[in-house]
Order: structure tokens, then C-alpha cells, then sequence
């Protein structure tokens, strides 16, 4: 557990990046700090690790003062997932992983086992890939190498700062996923900085939107998006309460040649939420669209995720 | 042609097999030695301002302004404070290998990507093990480029260290040039250079191995080198203990055939008729250098010639053309300016000479040097920098005395301006009137009918206080004085110079033909 008591960051120059902020990420959740940039909110998830330290006011992991804590020794505990990856050019994956481990001084067998069983919990071949270099490696498969050395030394805590902005759109949304599915699994303390709305959505538990180095409003997804607490949060959010409205349409893919009977069906008008619920009570894979008193396609969950998530999303579908 | 020269140098490689191996090792030595210093000044001091970034463009600064100080400047330079021999010279190329090593240090470490230095201190690395695990590999291969280039700086200024008495294989360069014998040029210049390649392989190879793996291939390095040049010393250490020392005399000469001749004989003299052991330190770079280290306690005592001393050292008029009593002013001189004492003079005069070749006199009846002002118009002239420099005895001198204004005057090294002299580049050089090449290039010296030259006999001239402790050596040198005729000295020089003869053994063979010394 996380919490932040009336924290405040002021740099030298005068800025104040940080504005008396309180707030407590829960054990195993995913919180997301989002805002534009210069709102404080990597300054804030620095503050974790102490890369930065506090002008004024107290941050406690495990209701203990950070500032008590050996610095090493408390980084050790915190891993830490860079938007520009900074995996060491010069070592090989398997050594990359092994920085925390060594300075941990697990002995080899251990650390040797557990880069292992990372590399292939995210669907690293250790065998292949053990003894590359970093540049040997794809974009996407680098972040994963950079996401598995954050979590070698077994930490609690997670902290990634914009992890996934470096990469091309096809490999950031695997790695969502990936990120998602081994959340589930791991159920880490996450503390996830981002400036994409789309990724604090399908990833947040709770998303805290900054502005100026304060919090404007801290909620969950649906309650964000339902109820943004300003006209800010508003024009963050951007047209996503718009596309929840589009019709079913929107989000409607090709039907398959043979379709199984007792589909449920929706009319192309109904709005995405609607036309999602009836998905989802009907416990199917898919639900089809009518238009005219004809199937004219369907809408799957993954359709409706391609719809709404950006890389997947063209400017004509958005209406 | 080009297959003799090979073969001549080829001989001349195996005749002096012995000397270049002695030259090569003291290079090799001096290098290292240097470059290790420069190394363990540079590398950490960089990496210190890479990380404190305070006053890093000063540091730099300085270590640049170093390196635009000509070498043979520095060198002289720090006679006052070191002496001469190996010392100045490792400190000279010390100084000059910082300021690649520096920059390329702290360019390697500051450049290191920032992200990577964060991820490192993120994941809790203390800032000793990121620089160790993480900014030194990284920098690696800029500083590995830096330490190459500094050895390559290294290797090439030693030899000049030769001119202060360091030795290596600028000895057979400067002895070449001295001689205007290509073949010792390149005796000295072909392993200097092969040395240069040889390290800077061994260093790249090492960079290779050690690319942003580990530092530790440059530890292997650093401590081969620790050991090549600690050995020897040591060896000699344990050779030397128990061994009684004789008292020593150091006596110097400067570069040439001459002067080592001399000193040869005063070493043979001396330890011939006392207890004492003399050092010799040959090849000295010139007359500034050799004095500075007499007065420095770093040589006891060298040959020097009357004019010199009076023009040069003392800055004064030669009061007279008379030889004797041109020495009584030098000696007066000396003695009050310095506290240096002249022995008695030798017979033979090695003044300064106009030279011209045989047939140029032919052609134009030239025969004095009064003769050469109704040509002045045509003629083109070869001067060393110090003739053409010298108020008193050189050029300036003839020009007032004769009215003498050549049209076309340059001034080149000493080796270089006889060759010039018989390439018809040129028809008139100065030129010492013992100088081998007057033999071996039938040179024509010209009359010096103004008497504008000042006699130049040659003698000891040595410390007070040296006397003063070994008085024995004061006759036994003088009875060198009146000895040797000019036409004695020249064909020594050719003998030395021209048929590469041993200077020592030369000496030997004229002491013991006068009598002076038992066969």
C-alpha cells in the first residue's frame, strides 16, 4: 500500500510540479496517473522511488516513511519500468534481468531460475533469447525484457512510466494486453503513468487525472467516464462518451458465413453500451447487428475493443 | 639502387643491432611509463569532473593549453625543475597524453545516456556500482580512443626526448640527422613508427574485447604494461645490491660527433688516473639544455668552445681575435656568471665556417667572404637557426661587418643544410670548420677576412664546487690542452660520422697514439 499525505514538489526554478496531493493505491491494484504533460504526474510517480525527492509532506509505503528506508534497499523493493526501456546495451537479456537479483545477492541457481521462468511467463524462448544483446531485439519485445527486469527482484510495487508510448501502435496494444493479463496473475501494487486515455481505461482500476500538480478527480473508468467531475476531465476524456453512444453499428464486423442459431441480435441504431450489455447477458461470442430487418454483420467484444481503441480505429468509423 | 639501400640498411640494422635494441627498450620504457602515468591521472580525474560537472571546461582547458606547447620547448622547460634524462622527458609526455585521455574520458562517462543512468539508479544501484557496471563499460570505447591517441602522441614526441639526454630511438634519428645519414634516420623513425602501429593494435584489440562487455581486458593491459616496466629496475635493484659504488662524475656534450669524441677522451683520461667512474651523457640538444643542466647539478661538467660561451652564454663582444686571449674573457666570464670554471683549451679551432662547394669557388673565384657581395644578388644561402640567430658571430654579424645582404636566405637543421649545399639547392651554408661533411663533400670554407668570427677552442668547463670535491681531475684534463690539430679533429669526425667508427674507440686510438693513455 501506497499513500501519499499532502505531498508537494517544488523545484528549484521556482515550478511547483507537484501541488499537495494525498491519495492511497490499495495492494494488487493498478492505478493510473494521467494528465498532459507538465502536470506532475511522473514527478509524481518518481517521488515513489525517491528518484525525486519531496519538497514537503510524506509518503509512506506499508505505512512506513519512504524516507526511513535504506534509498537502495527501498528501490530493491520498487520496480521500475522506463518509457524509453533503458535496458543496458551492453549486457545480455539474462544479465539485464539479473541487476536487482545480483544486487539483491540472490545466489545464481535462484536468480538463474527466475530469469527463466520470466522470460517465459511473457513468451521470451529463453533458450533464444538469453544470451542476445538488447539490440537484437524488436521494440516490443525489448519493453517486455524491460517489464520482466522490473520484476525480477520480486518487488511489491511497480512503477512504469509511460511504458508503452515508445512503441508502434500493433506492439503497444499486445503489450496492454500482456500487461493486463499478467496483472491479473501477479497482482502487483502498479502505479502506471500515462497521457493516453485509451490505455488508463483499459488498464486502471482507478485512474487519477492531474492538472498543474493537482489531482482533478481520482475514480474508476465507468465513473470517470460517466461522470467527469469537470470541463478539464471532459476534454481529456475527449469523444469516448460520444463513441459509447455511436450505434451498434460502429463497432459491427462482417458476419461469418454459417452463423449459430439463438444469436442475439441488436438493431444497428442501439447505442455501443446497449448493444455491449445485450452481449454480454447473452453469455455468446457474438451478437448480431440489424439493419432493415436483415443481419447487416456483428459485433464481437473484440470488434468493439478494435472500435475503441485508437490504432485500430478509422476516422470514418467514428460517427 | 632502391635493393642496395635496403641492403645497406639492412647491414646497418645488424651492425647496430645492439643499439637500436638499447634504444628501442628505453622508448618502449619511456611510453609506457608515460602513458600509464597520464592514464592514472587522466582516467580518474575525468570520470570525476563526468560526475561533479564543476569546472570540467577549465580542467580541459588547461590540459588543451599544454598540448599547444611546442614539445622541445617543454622539454627545455623543465630542465630548471627535473634536470635532464628520463625524468623531464615522462613528464613532458605525461603532460602531453593528458588532454586526450581527459577529454575522452569525460566526453565517454557524460555521454552515457541518461535514461540508462536512471533505469540503473532506479533500480537501486549505488552511484559506485553504476559507475562501475554501467558508465565505465559504456564510455569504454571513447576512452580506449582516447588512450590511443595519446600513446600515438607519446610514441612519436619520445623522440625528441633524445635531445635532453632520455635516450630511445629518437638517439638514432637526431644522430641521422646530425650526420645526413638516411639510414640511421630511418633506424630510429621505422620501429617508432612499427612501435606506434604495434600498441595501437594491442590497444584496439583490447577496446574490442572489452566494448561495453567489461572493463576488465583494459586491467590486464594496464598491469602487463605495470609489469614490463617494473621488471628491469627491479632486476637491476637485486643485481646492484652489495655492489659498492664508485663516486661518479657526469660530464655532457652536445649532439654531434665531436663532442662525444671529447668526452670520450676525458672519461678515458680520468678513469684511467683516478677512482672515480664517469657517466657520460652524449647527444645533448644544445647549448641552453646542456647549461641548465649544469647548473642544475645534473651534469658535473661538459665541453664547450670559447666563442660560444663568450656570444652565447655571456652575451658578449669577443674582446679580441687573439685565442688565448678570447679564452681568458670566456673563462673570466664563466667564472663570474656562473661559477663555472674553463679548463685549459684545446689546439684545434672548430669556428664557424661560410662554406661553399668546390666547384661553385671554381666557377666564380670566390675565395673570401668579401668576395661573395658583388653576387649577393644571386646567391641563395642554407643557415642553421642558430647562426642565422646569432648577433654577435652569425649572420647578422657578417651582414654589418661585410654589407653583405643575400637575396635568398633559409634556415633549416643542421643535418639537412649540407645536403642542401651539395643538391645545389643552395650555394652557401655555414659550417664548422672540423664538420666531417667539409671532407666528405669537398667543401671550400671562405676566408673570414673581417675577422668577424671569434676563435671557438674547445674545452672543459666545469661546476666549481666539482673541482673543488675531485681535484685530481683538473690536471688530468688539462693534459689534453694544445692537443689536436684541426685536421686531427675532422678526420676523427669523418671516421665517426662517415664510417659510423665508435666514438669511445676513436678516442682511445688518439689518446694512446699522443701518449696519453697506455696501449
Amino acid at each position: 500500500m501506497i499513500e501519499f499525505d499532502k505531498v508537494s514538489k517544488q523545484f528549484p526554478d521556482g515550478t511547483k510540479a507537484v501541488d499537495n496531493i494525498s491519495f492511497r493505491v490499495e495492494p494488487g491494484e493498478l492505478f493510473v496517473l494521467i494528465g498532459p504533460s507538465g502536470c506532475g504526474k511522473t514527478t509524481t510517480m518518481k517521488m515513489i522511488n525517491r528518484l525525486i525527492d519531496t519538497t514537503s509532506g510524506k509518503i509512506s509505503i506499508n505505512d512506513e516513511n519512504i524516507l526511513h528506508k535504506d534509498l537502495h534497499k527501498l528501490r530493491w523493493e520498487i520496480g521500475y519500468v522506463l518509457q524509453q526501456i533503458a535496458l543496458f546495451p551492453h549486457m545480455t537479456i539474462a544479465e539485464n534481468i539479473a541487476v536487482v537479483p545480483e544486487l539483491k545477492k540472490w545466489d545464481k541457481k535462484k536468480t538463474e531460475k527466475r530469469i527463466d521462468e520470466l522470460m517465459e511467463m511473457t513468451g521470451l524462448d529463453p533458450a533464444t533469447y538469453r544470451n542476445r544483446l538488447p539490440k537484437e531485439l524488436s521494440g516490443g519485445q525489448q519493453q517486455r525484457v524491460g517489464v520482466i527486469r522490473a520484476l525480477a527482484g520480486d518487488p511489491d510495487i511497480l512503477l512504469m512510466d509511460e511504458p508503452f508510448s515508445a512503441l508502434d501502435p500493433i506492439s503497444r496494444e499486445q503489450l496492454q494486453k500482456d500487461i493486463a493479463s499478467l496483472q491479473r496473475d501477479i497482482k502487483k501494487t502498479i502505479v502506471f503513468v500515462t497521457h493516453d486515455m485509451d490505455e488508463a481505461l483499459q488498464l486502471g482500476d482507478r485512474i487519477a487525472v492531474m492538472q498543474e500538480g493537482k489531482i482533478v478527480q481520482m475514480d474508476t473508468p465507468d465513473n470517470l467516464l460517466e461522470h467527469p467531475a469537470d470541463d478539464f476531465v471532459k476534454s481529456f476524456i475527449g469523444d469516448r462518451k460520444d463513441m459509447w453512444e455511436a450505434g451498434a453499428e460502429a463497432a459491427m464486423v462482417p458476419a461469418p458465413e454459417q452463423l449459430p442459431p439463438n444469436l442475439p441480435s441488436v438493431k444497428a441504431e442501439l447505442s455501443l453500451r446497449e448493444a455491449v450489455r445485450v452481449l454480454q447477458e447473452s453469455e455468446e461470442e457474438q451478437a448480431a447487428v440489424v439493419k432493415e430487418n436483415k443481419i447487416a454483420g456483428v459485433i464481437t467484444n473484440k470488434s468493439v475493443l478494435a472500435y475503441l481503441l485508437p490504432g485500430d480505429r478509422k476516422e470514418g468509423e467514428k460517427k | 639502387m632502391i635493393i642496395s639501400s635496403v641492403q645497406t640498411f639492412f647491414q646497418l640494422a645488424n651492425q647496430r643491432s645492439d643499439l637500436l635494441v638499447n634504444a628501442l627498450w628505453q622508448h618502449v620504457e619511456m611510453s609506457l611509463i608515460s602513458l600509464l602515468i597520464a592514464v592514472f591521472i587522466a582516467v580518474p580525474l575525468g570520470v570525476f569532473l563526468a560526475v561533479y560537472k564543476k569546472g570540467a571546461e577549465s580542467v580541459i582547458g588547461t590540459t588543451s593549453v599544454i598540448q599547444t606547447i611546442p614539445s622541445l620547448a617543454l622539454l627545455g622547460f623543465l630542465i630548471p625543475f627535473v634536470g635532464i634524462g628520463t625524468l623531464p622527458a615522462i613528464i613532458a609526455l605525461t603532460a602531453y597524453a593528458l588532454m586526450p585521455i581527459l577529454r575522452n574520458t569525460y566526453t565517454g562517462v557524460k555521454g552515457v545516456d541518461p535514461a540508462l543512468t536512471e533505469a540503473a539508479r532506479g533500480m537501486g544501484m549505488t552511484y559506485k556500482q553504476m559507475l562501475v557496471k554501467i558508465q565505465l563499460p559504456l564510455a569504454m570505447p571513447t576512452i580506449m580512443a582516447g588512450i590511443r591517441t595519446g600513446m600515438v602522441l607519446i610514441v612519436g614526441t619520445a623522440t625528441l626526448a633524445a635531445l635532453i639526454g632520455a635516450g630511445g630511438l629518437g638517439d638514432l634519428i637526431m644522430t641521422g640527422l646530425n650526420r645526413s645519414n638516411n639510414y640511421y634516420i630511418l633506424l630510429g623513425a621505422i620501429p617508432a613508427a612499427m612501435l606506434a602501429l604495434f600498441f595501437d593494435t594491442v590497444l584496439r584489440i583490447t577496446e574490442k574485447k572489452s566494448s561495453g562487455v567489461s572493463i576488465a581486458p583494459i586491467f590486464i593491459v594496464v598491469g602487463a604494461a605495470i609489469l614490463l616496466v617494473s621488471l628491469p629496475p627491479v632486476l637491476q635493484a637485486v643485481n646492484m645490491s652489495g655492489e659498492e659504488e664508485k663516486e661518479e662524475i657526469v660530464i655532457g656534450g652536445k649532439m654531434g660527433a665531436e663532442p662525444e669524441i671529447v668526452i670520450n677522451m676525458y672519461k678515458l683520461l680520468i678513469e684511467a688516473e683516478t677512482d672515480y667512474e664517469v657517466v657520460l651523457e652524449p647527444g645533448l640538444g644544445n647549448t641552453d639544455f646542456v647549461l641548465e643542466a649544469v647548473l642544475n647539478e645534473n651534469l658535473d661538467g661538459y665541453f664547450e668552445f670559447t666563442g660560444t660561451a663568450i656570444t652565447t652564454l655571456l652575451d658578449e663582444e669577443p674582446v679580441s681575435n687573439d685565442e688565448r686571449e678570447a679564452f681568458e674573457q670566456a673563462k673570466e666570464g664563466m667564472a663570474d656568471e656562473y661559477n663555472l670554471v674553463f679548463l685549459e683549451p684545446m689546439g684545434y679551432q672548430n669556428t664557424y665556417a661560410l662554406a661553399v662547394r668546390e666547384d661553385f669557388a671554381e666557377e666564380t673565384g670566390v675565395e673570401a667572404i668579401s668576395d661573395l657581395v658583388p653576387l649577393e644578388e644571386e646567391l641563395t644561402a642554407a643557415f642553421t637557426f642558430e647562426f642565422a640567430d646569432r648577433e654577435a658571430d652569425g649572420y647578422p654579424a657578417i651582414q654589418e661587418r661585410y654589407g653583405l645582404n643575400i637575396e635568398d636566405v633559409q634556415t633549416m637543421e643542421p643535418g639537412l643544410r649540407s645536403e642542401a649545399l651539395v643538391a645545389e639547392n643552395v650555394d652557401l651554408i655555414d659550417a664548422y670548420s672540423t664538420d666531417s661533411y667539409m671532407i666528405r663533400y669537398n667543401l671550400t670554407a671562405l676566408e673570414d677576412d673581417e675577422n668577424v668570427f671569434p676563435p671557438f677552442n674547445g674545452a672543459p668547463l666545469f661546476r666549481e664546487d666539482v673541482l673543488e670535491e675531485y681535484p685530481e681531475i683538473e690536471p688530468v684534463l688539462n693534459q689534453l690542452s694544445g692537443m689536436i690539430t684541426e685536421e686531427e679533429m675532422m678526420e676523427m669526425n669523418y671516421a665517426v660520422d662517415e664510417e659510423d667508427e665508435d666514438a669511445e674507440e676513436i678516442a682511445e686510438i688518439y689518446l694512446q697514439e699522443a701518449g696519453l693513455l697506455e696501449q
